[in-house]
């Protein structure tokens, strides 16, 4: 799954050549690092809709941004995802290896000299982690914005839901929408199915807690509702997540990075 | 008002059987563990929480609901286990008294104080969680322990009570702050003898990214993030305040322990899986 914006533009850290590296440091560029998962999705999508979104999302709003260099870092496939083992095609890291995967690709990022990051990530079960990443490299002073990409659209999903409330769902309503828009041919829509919730905790108590998956929570993998899926959709959530995006790569090519001890400490 | 220091309750004086884990007897943990008992594992933190609030505010703020739970709740199985008092705050060293985990060292202290939890038996376990660094990574906690067949509710008390705290603050509106409004309040309802009023003061917002950004990302905490140490106005707390969110995250907690008896323990692959 290589990716590379449609202009030719050249915005991939790994085929970047040394002088351009540099020339970009004098810049104060941004890096993207894309954050994901290969899993099942269900029956109907390919098994890397959570790194390919992230991804896509990177390029686009590397490619759209020419007054700065916007670099997309090779992406992290891997993520935290045992409980989607329930059906075949997932790939897991384990919690504490992610974890420090986030953290060493980061520190090696920021250490090159680039200290605007974000690490973008696609999979429901990284959010944690992908925070937690970023609260442990603030302490070493390396510092890196921790993304889900769909909390970038929080309410516009809500507005325009049909079947999905607002989530973004798993192979459902959102995910194969941005899939028909961004990879239609990996997409067999005569093989969607549209699977139900299973036993819950009332709405009321839903809101604060919540039980972590189980292998096959859905009987075919499947939150939410392809058939209410459409390129259309795909294309409006993700015009709205670049420009959410580009916003924040223009505020941060403007700021300074924090200083972890920039206003004194009693502990060294 | 119950007690709430970890050890020494004396709640056996009053012939009552106590919701302390480490103060039952093995019967009593026997004839528990037969009816479909809750464990509520309070998780928080010590560290500086301005010049006026003690260090344990985290910590104590969750273990007094998760025991003010099982007292309203009695005669139903309820126990509450001894606290887990440290947390992540390493960025709370900026003013002195933190005591900080390792993310590695808080993972692992909490997997295998659940795992010895549920390996005596005790299948329903609520992680009560008062401290906002561990709000992600008890998320994660919860992920991974899953895996092991073992199932907990990871809950921070507050997310029970935010429609409270969108509605009802006068100054930190829908936050829970760092000793500001509402958790000054917890304490001088809970232990009004720790606050020192004379010292109380606010502190000021440092600028970040604009409010547009914010509602999705920002950067974690730095030391001395707050001057004083301090996000939120304490000066408007009351005990008042104090009780009217104690109780109303009591009793949605008493709602979840209800839900969760009621319902069967889940099991990790109880609806097949293609790898093992």
């Amino acid at each position: 799954m290589l990716v590379r914006p449609p202009s030719g533009k050249k915005v991939l850290w790994q085929e970047m050549l040394r002088h351009e590296l540099l020339s970009a440091l004098e810049q104060r560029p941004v890096v993207i690092l894309p954050v994901g998962s290969v899993e099942q999705h269900g029956p109907h999508c390919p098994q890397d809709v959570d790194i390919s979104i992230p991804y896509h999302l990177a390029i686009r709003t590397a490619d759209s941004i020419d007054d700065f260099p916007v670099i997309v870092a090779p992406p992290l496939m891997y993520g935290f995802t045992r409980y989607n083992m329930g059906e075949v095609g997932t790939i897991t890291l384990g919690l504490e290896l992610f974890i420090n995967c986030l953290c060493d690709i980061a520190r090696s990022i920021w250490k090159n000299g680039f200290h605007r990051i974000i690490m973008l990530n696609g999979h429901g079960g990284n959010l944690a982690p992908n925070w937690t990443a970023s609260v442990k490299l603030a302490e070493e002073d390396v510092w890196a914005l921790a993304i889900t990409y769909w909390n970038m659209a929080t309410d516009e999903l809500a507005a325009w839901s049909e079947a999905a409330e607002g989530s973004i769902g798993h192979g459902g309503e959102w995910e194969t929408s941005l899939q028909l828009y961004l990879r239609v041919e990996l997409v067999d829509m005569s093989l969607a199915i549209k699977d139900e919730w299973r036993m819950k905790f009332s709405k009321g108590v839903q809101q604060y807690a919540t039980f972590p998956e189980r292998r096959r929570e859905m009987a075919h993998g499947v939150m939410g509702d392809p058939f209410v899926a459409s390129t259309e959709k795909g294309e409006r959530l993700f015009g709205l997540l670049v420009e959410r995006l580009t916003t924040l790569c223009r505020e941060y090519h403007d700021s300074d990075p924090p200083r972890y001890m920039e206003f004194g400490s009693h502990c060294p | 008002m119950i007690d709430y220091s970890v050890f020494g309750t004396g709640h056996r004086a009053h012939g009552q059987r106590p919701v302390f884990w480490q103060e039952l007897w093995r019967h009593e943990l026997e004839e528990l563990c037969r009816d479909r008992p809750v464990v509520i594992v309070s998780v928080g933190s010590v560290e500086q929480h301005g010049p006026h609030c003690p260090l344990d505010v985290d910590i104590v703020d969750a273990l007094a609901l998760a025991a003010a739970t099982a007292e309203a709740l009695r005669p139903d199985p309820v126990v509450v286990s001894p606290p887990i008092w440290s947390g992540l705050a390493h960025y709370k060293l900026g003013h002195i008294g933190t005591i900080t985990l390792k993310f590695e060292t808080y993972v692992a202290l909490v997997c295998d104080v659940c795992r010895s939890i549920h390996a005596n038996g005790f299948e329903r376990i609520i992680l009560l969680n008062g401290h906002g660094g561990n709000r992600a990574i008890n998320q994660a906690i919860a992920v991974k322990l899953a895996e092991e067949d073992v199932f907990i509710l990871t809950i921070t008390y507050w997310d029970m009570v935010q429609e409270l705290l969108d509605t009802k603050s006068e100054r930190d509106h829908g936050s829970i702050g760092h000793a500001g409004e509402w958790e000054t309040s917890l304490q001088l309802y809970l232990r009004p003898e720790l606050v020192d009023h004379e010292r109380i003061q606010g502190d000021e917002e440092r600028p970040d990214f604009s409010p547009e950004i914010r509602r999705f990302t920002g950067f974690a905490e730095r030391r001395r993030e707050r001057a004083g140490g301090v996000h939120g106005e304490p000066i408007v707390a009351t005990a008042e305040k104090g009780e009217r969110l104690f109780l109303a995250a009591r009793d949605a907690l008493v709602r979840v322990v209800e839900e969760y008896r009621a319902l069967p323990v889940r099991h990790y692959r109880e609806f097949g899986s293609h790898c093992p």
